[in-house]
Parts: C-alpha cells; structure tokens; sequence
C-alpha cells in the first residue's frame, strides 16, 4: 500500500514537465525587460535559430533522415517572405504562414529522395540540393535581388507596426521586443506540436522509422508517408524560421544560406540532443549565442578579434572551430547532447538520494 | 577549332585537379568507407602553406611543396587518429558529420590563418606558354595532366600490386575479418588520410596556379567534384577518375562557350537523377538489407 | 488492389493459409520442394525439422521476403505470393523476428502501440493539433495496447524503455505487439530460440495463452520437438527442404521418418518431454 505521502509526492512529480513548462514561458515572458538590446537581438535570433532546429529535430532526430539541406528551405522561406510581402505588398498574417507553406510543398517534392537513399547517399543528395536551391536564388534575381541580395518586410498585424513598437500603459515593447514574443509564440507552436505528436501515432511511426525501417515496415506503418511527413513539418519550420529570419535582419542574400549553414542547425539538434523536446533549444541558444557572447565579451580572450580589438581570429571563424569540437565532444561521447547530460546528472542525483539500492529497482515495479 | 582544342585542353588540365580530387576520396573510402567531406579544404591547405612558405618565407618552390603536402598529410593523420578513429562502429550520420564538422573547422582554421586576399601560387611554370600545332598551351596545365596522370597510375598499380593495396581493400571489405587475419587497421586507416593528404597538396598547387590564385575558396573544389565521384563510383578509383576528368572537360567548355551558372549545376542534377534510378551510382554494387 | 484488414477470421470460408506445391530454388539449390499444407481458422500450426530443413525458407517465403520459384501461397484467397513484407499488416498477418525487431526509441507500451498502427487513422495534422478525434482514437488504442501488455503480464513495465530489458522480457514485449494488432494469422518464428529452460517455458505457455486468446491460426515455425509436441495442433516436418511428415503431434512422434530425420541431432528423451 501507498503512504498518502508518497502519493502526493507520485503527484507532483507526474506534474513536473508542466510546472517546468509552465516556468519557462513565465521565465520567457519576462526575459526581454532583464536584457539589454545586444543581448535580446541575440535572443530572437536564438528563438528563430530554435524553430529552425526543431524541424530538422523532427526530420534528422525523430525521423532519422539525414539531411543536410536544411539551408535550402530556410532560403525558400525568406525568399517567399520577401516577395509576398514586399512585391506583393501583403501583411505578415499572410507572408508568414505562406513562407511556412511554400517551403513544406518543396519539402513534399523533396521527400522522395529519402525513399531510396539513406545515410551517406542522402547525405549527399541534400547537400546537393542546397547548392542547386542557392545557385537557383543567384540567378533569380528578380526574386533574390542576386548576389547583393534584397530587404525584406517588417511585420505588422493590424494597428501593430513591428517597426513602431508598442506601448501598453507604462510599458515600452521595442521592435526587437516585438519580434521576440512573435518568435517565442512561433516557437512555442512548434514546440507544442511537436509534443503532441511525439505521444501519438504518427510520431511513433516516425520514430519505428529510424529505429529499423524494415520492422516498422511489416507491422503497417507507412514508411513513405511517414518519411514524406516528417520532410514537409521540418520544411514548413524553416520556412517560418527563414521568413522570420530574413525580417529581422532585414535583408536576405543567397550567400547566407550555404552548406556552413546547414552543418550549424545539425550542430544545434546534437548539442542539444536529438530527438528531443528541449534539445534544439539548447542547441540554439549555444551555436547562436556563442558568437553573440565572444562579439561582446571577446576582448578578454587573447588574439581574438572581439570586444573592442579589430584584429586577430574573426569571431565567426572561432565560433566555428568551438562547435566543430563540440560536435566531435557530443557525437562520441554524448550522443544525447546537452539534454542526455541533464539526464544523467539527474539519475545521479537521484542515484544519491537512494535510501537502499533496491530503490533503483522502482523503475520496474512502478512504485515511487 | 582552336578555340574548341584550347578549352578541350584546359578542360583536360582542369579535369586533372577533379581526377586528383577524386583519388583522394576513393584513397580514403576504398580503405575505410569513410567519405571525407573535408578532401577540398585539404587541397586548400596545401596549396595555401605551399604559398605561404614561397612567398613570406622566400623558400624553394620544391621545398615548401614537400612540406605542405606533409603538413597536409599530417593534418588528415591527425584527424583520423585524434577524431575519426573514435567514431569506428558508430552510425554512419555520426561519421558524416565528423567529416562535414572537420570540413567547416578546416575552412574557418584556413581563414582565420591565412585570409581571403589571393596569394600567389608560386610555382615554377607561371604563365609560361607552350606552342604545339598553332596552338598557345600552358605548361602548368600540362604538368597536370602529366602529375594526375602518373598519380593515378601509381596508385593503380599500389592498389593491384602491393600488399598494402591489398590490406586496404580487405579493410574496406571486412574490417572484423581484416583485424582476424592481423591487418593493422589503425596503421591502414592512417597511411590512407596521408596517402590522401598528399594527393590533396599536389592537386591543391595546381589548382591554385595560372590563371588562378590560391585562397581557401580552393576548398569549393572538393564538393564540385562530387557528381563525378559518385557517378564514376566509390567503388571504382577509375571510375571516379574518369568521372574527374569527364567533369573537368564539361565546365570549361560550357563556361567557355555558354558561360552560364547552369554549368556548375548540371552536374549535381544529374547525379540525384542518376541516384534516384541507381541507389548505388553508376558502377556501385547494392548493399544488402537485414530484415 | 491490397484488400484492408479483414473480419477476424469472418467471412471467408475454408482454411486462412494454403500452400500448394510450394518450391524455392536459388540457382540449383532447392531450398524448398513441393510443400504442400493448409492452416485452418483457430489452428496452431507448427513447422518443424533440423537444421538446413528449408524451416527458414518457408518462413521468409510466407512472410513475403522471397517470390516462390513455384507453386500457389493463398492466404483467405488472396494470393501472397505477389505482395511483399510491408502488405503484411494490412491483411491482418502478423509476424515475429528472431532478432526481436523492438524499436529502443519507444517504451514497451509504446512499441505495442505501433503494432496498432494499421488500425489508426490519426495523421500528423490530426496527431500534432490534438484534435479531439485524434484523442479519442488514441487513448482507446491504448487501452488495447494495454490489454495485450496484460495478457504477457508486463503491465508494470509499461513505461520503461526497451533497451535495458532482459531477452525473455523484450520477447514478451513482441508477442504483445503481435497480439495489439489482432491479427488472423500469426507467424511467429523459432520463438524460443537462444532461451534457457525456464524462459523457453514460460514462452510455451504464453503462446498458449494467446492462441486461447486471440482464436487467430497460428503458425509456428520450429527447431524444439518439446515446445512443438505440447502446443501445436498438426504438425508439418521438414527435411532437406521436402515434406517427410505431416499430421498430428502423435501421429508425427511415431512416424519413423520423423525420428530418423532427427537421429543424432537430438537425444530421443528430448521427443518424449
């Protein structure tokens, strides 16, 4: 029999995920007024970053399909931005979800490429396709404004221009402050989505999938379907990222989206942990915060060019050796990134608590 | 007609560095499956410290040449050993990416190290011309074809005729089975990143010569020659050569009578489509399925 | 066209699998020839027969995985010989690994879920906005994954991931799956191969258990005379890829056949147990 204590105590810690969830939108609410603006321009592109690498999570980590032609669908987003909403002159209400929607049906066509190819050959193939999708853009001018590139919309939603910011009583919400919460309430989608999905069929279809293909074959999941799903979600993420992406910097060239680029979101869902909810987040905060932190803080570290010194190492190049060892540091050692080590600092704690070493055994008799 | 001879020999030299290219990945995946994303930044290396040494430090041609292929060398040893070697029995995505991930450090170690600024190459042929049959030839695209060409042989002949060759090729095949019979694996893998290193500096130098000039953009090579490879085939160190100089001839001419994008491009096209139809390109043989 | 999952076992007359002149060869090798046999509705059928028997052949014949070089495979009329592996599920055949085939991403109650998957609808749209038809759908195939769970007695390790799990547990776990998708033929394969005597037990009684319960056909296909002799109905012997017995467990005991068959792969206690 269970002590009302220890059903209590079952109860809140059925109850953690959403306490924990429910802080960290509390926590993100409230960020953009403890930061300054380097730091929450910093902070939307890690939340635009974050969408981005939750949909090559939903593709490479969940789906298992190695992909490196991420850079191409983050491109076809902002570039469908750009021309809806500046060519064509629509509202953001419309360039957005349409950015998202343009590159999911690139994702479809995609899709099949997965069919026949996997590991090594896919790998290739995707990279592939981000050199044809950037020489593509190049040569488009009229919708990439070639290699100089082109300015891309602000948003705005009804009364509310981005560009003016917003003042509600006493409270100031700048244009950057603005397109945070619109990230973190993207994100925040996303992320929601992706976690009903993961306690459902398709997501465990996606994830039979990966495990063995073959296996999840036989017992009636629909191998392509599921495949050519996981593309169009992933797709339709950056495209949003990518739109959203090219608004805030204001400006889009085909140079950006280049295979560095897509290597940089596989960076991210690894450190963070593939196949996970929190993971790409993680990931994001560190690939695009760390270039962010040694702009700012770099002069302390010798011959890098950050701070206020000009010369030295550039901070991107830097930045880009940090990951390329913290990719091998992951890859070997902690293939569940920075969440698996949460994981297994947790179960150490917890390991330590034990009263007798039969507690470890609970696990199995689905008590405590 | 001479327009056409010009562009075909140019192609023919171009088509070397791809050729050399192409070696250098098969060098490495014949021996260990392994595809090495980075194989362009290696060619890049070496052209880049080959400069360096001729021009900051005034050094022979020949001389600084030998010490960037084996500073080239060295560095894919020191990969394979420090990195790769921990990656044997892991998936083949977390090989992929280390590969891709030395790729991108490479490249940003090259640019913080030596910058964007053209640099000479320094070699000993320059601009200088040969005449043949009415036709102004350079001599640098002539000891390319010549070097791609020996280099090829060479390593054909290894691979057939030496015990090496053949411990390289058993590696590939089986590496349980290899290590049973006492092949050193470890001593396998590395001779190929060296083997493949060296191949990376002498096509890098040509690469980086007349007209050219050596940056670490030299790098974008390695990629561009990947249609080749995989239509040539992994599998077969000719026909990933043949692949290499097939593709050189097709860039210089279409960029000397079209001068089009299209050119760079085309390749990559065709090798998907060919993908789609072969899974396992042109002259691979299919891998089987466990069920 | 593939049909979609038929009735369990209704509407279709006469034996749900009948093979006739069944014959694999590759190249000169005939791995199987002439077999002949029918498994009717509610039947455990078992496919015995030593080493190099051709057990493994008919498997991967039945399962789809290689063409017949000749004969006729029909499973409730429907002609198996044309599908391939991934048809399986839909016609309502379900089928056992040696290697077990568990997925390490999932949980055990979730790996038993997606042997539910053929029965779902739910998509990524329906799935991902949780929309209330996706809910309902869900939590009602959940309680037939943890009905199956229940009936190998793995309730309590619903939640825990598959990896850490002993061999005989994870066997357990697929036979779960198996029975989640309420088929009306079951394929399992050597089921107690590489198993210690208590484990092959236990493994014995619970497909017992489930053929009582799922009243599916069963075919069994089987190295272990003992576990063949207390479960199956008829019995199929194999030899060189030929039939050298069919008929029931003690019509087969006693054929002379069967035991020659068998001299010098098993001691004749192993028969009488």
């Amino acid at each position: 029999m269970r002590s009302p204590a220890r059903i209590l105590a079952g109860a809140v810690r059925a109850r953690r995920p959403a306490v924990a969830t429910a802080g960290a939108v509390l926590l993100g609410v409230l960020l953009p007024f403890w930061v300054n603006a380097f730091w929450l321009s910093t902070l939307v592109y890690v939340l635009i970053g974050a969408l981005g690498a939750l949909g090559l999570d939903v593709l490479t980590g969940r789906t298992g399909q190695v992909s490196l032609g991420h850079a191409a669908f983050l491109s076809i987003g902002t570039y469908t931005a750009a021309v809806i909403g500046e060519n064509f002159a629509l509202p953001a209400v419309v360039w957005i979800p349409a950015a998202g929607a343009v590159a999911g049906i690139v994702g479809a066509v995609a899709a099949p490429l997965a069919f026949r190819l996997r590991g090594l050959y896919l790998a290739i193939v995707t990279i592939a396709l981000v050199y044809i999708v950037q020489d593509a853009f190049t040569v488009w001018t009229t919708v990439s404004g070639g290699p100089g590139g082109r300015s891309l919309p602000t948003p705005s939603f009804g009364p509310l221009h981005f560009a003016k910011g917003l003042q509600l009583g006493g409270l100031v919400i700048t244009e950057d402050g603005l397109y945070y919460y619109l990230a973190f309430l993207l994100l925040g989608i996303g992320m929601w989505f992706v976690h009903n999905l993961s306690r459902s069929r398709p997501g465990r279809a996606m994830v039979s999938v990966r495990d063995r293909e073959l296996a999840a074959a036989v017992l009636g999941v629909n191998v392509r379907r599921t495949k050519t799903m996981a593309f169009v979600i992933s797709s339709v993420m950056a495209g949003v990222a990518g739109a959203m992406y090219g608004s805030f910097l204001g400006f889009g060239q085909p140079s950006q989206f280049d295979l560095l680029l897509s290597i940089q979101y596989v960076v991210m869902i690894i450190v963070g942990g593939m196949g996970t909810l929190w993971g790409p987040l993680l990931g994001a905060v560190f690939v695009v915060g760390l270039p962010n932190l040694l702009q700012q803080e770099g002069g302390a570290i010798p011959f890098l060019a950050g701070g206020t010194r000009t010369t030295g190492i550039p901070v991107a190049d830097a930045s880009t050796v940090v990951y390329g060892v913290l990719l091998v540091v992951f890859l070997l050692l902690e293939p569940r990134g920075l969440v698996g080590l949460g994981q297994r600092m947790g179960s150490l704690v917890r390991r330590r608590r034990a009263v007798s070493p039969v507690a470890g055994a609970s696990q199995f008799t689905g008590e405590g | 007609m001479n327009t056409f001879l010009t562009l075909g020999f140019a192609g023919l030299a171009l088509g070397g560095v791809y050729a050399l290219v192409a070696l250098g990945f098969t060098v490495i995946y014949r021996s260990s499956r392994v595809i090495n994303f980075a194989q362009g930044e290696m060619l890049a290396l070496g052209a880049l410290v080959t400069s360096a040494l001729i021009a900051d430090d005034h050094m022979a041609f020949w001389l600084a040449f030998l010490i960037g292929a084996a500073a080239t060398g060295a560095a894919g040893l020191a990969f394979q050993l420090l990195v790769l070697r921990h990656g044997i029995g892991k998936p083949e995505f977390t090989i992929v990416m280390l590969t891709l991930g030395l790729a991108a450090v490479l490249n940003a170690v090259l640019d913080a190290a030596f910058g964007a600024e053209p640099r000479a190459n320094g070699d000993p042929w320059g601009a200088s011309v040969l005449h043949v049959g009415g036709l102004s030839l350079l001599w640098v695209q002539v000891w390319t074809i010549v070097a791609a060409v020996l280099l090829v042989v060479v390593f054909w002949l290894f691979n057939r005729h030496t015990k090496w060759g053949l411990a390289m090729r058993s590696a590939a095949a089986d590496p349980e089975a290899a290590l049973a019979v006492g092949i050193p694996l470890g001593r396998v893998y590395g001779t190929a990143w060296v083997m493949a290193g060296i191949v990376a500096a002498v096509g890098g130098v040509f690469l980086g010569a007349y007209p050219n000039s050596v940056t670490p953009a030299l790098s974008d090579v390695g990629l561009l020659a990947f249609p080749a490879i995989i239509l040539g085939g992994l599998e077969s160190t000719t026909g990933a050569v043949v692949g290499g100089f097939v593709i050189g001839v097709v860039y210089e001419m279409s960029q000397g009578y079209e001068g089009t994008n299209f050119a760079q491009v085309a390749p990559f096209i065709v090798m998907i489509l060919v993908l789609l139809v072969r899974p396992q390109g042109l002259f691979g043989s299919r891998a089987a399925e466990r069920l | 066209m593939i049909p979609t999952m038929p009735q369990a076992s209704g509407g279709h007359e006469g034996p749900v699998l009948a093979v006739d002149g069944l014959s694999l060869r590759f190249g000169a090798v005939a791995a199987l020839s002439e077999v002949s046999f029918t498994v009717e509705p509610s039947e455990l059928f078992a496919v015995i027969g030593p080493n190099g028997a051709g057990k493994t052949s008919l498997f991967n014949v039945l399962t789809c995985v290689y063409p017949p070089t000749d004969g006729r495979l029909s499973y409730l009329g429907h002609n198996l010989a044309a599908l391939r592996p991934h048809h399986l599920a839909s016609l309502g055949i379900a089928r056992t690994f040696q290697n077990l085939a568990l997925f390490p991403g999932l949980s055990v109650l979730e790996n038993v879920l997606v042997g539910r998957t053929s029965r779902m609808r739910a998509g990524s749209i329906r799935a991902g906005l949780r929309l209330p038809s996706a809910r309902r759908e869900e939590a009602a195939n959940r309680e037939r994954a943890a009905a199956a769970l229940e009936l190998v007695g793995l309730t309590k390790l619903a939640s825990s991931p598959v990896g850490g799990l002993a061999y005989g547990v994870r066997k357990h776990v697929e036979l779960a799956r198996a029975v989640a998708m309420e088929p009306t033929l079951l394929l399992l394969d050597e089921p107690v191969a590489g198993m210690s005597r208590n484990e092959r037990s236990e493994v014995v009684e619970l497909v017992r258990t489930i053929h009582e319960h799922l009243r599916a056909a069963i075919l069994l296909v089987e190295h272990d005379m003992s576990v063949v002799m207390s479960l199956a109905t008829r019995v199929l012997v194999l030899d060189f890829g030929r039939t050298i017995a069919l008929g029931t467990p003690a019509e087969i005991q006693a054929n002379p056949e069967v035991i020659r068959a068998y001299l010098g792969e098993e001691e004749p206690e192993e028969v009488r147990s």
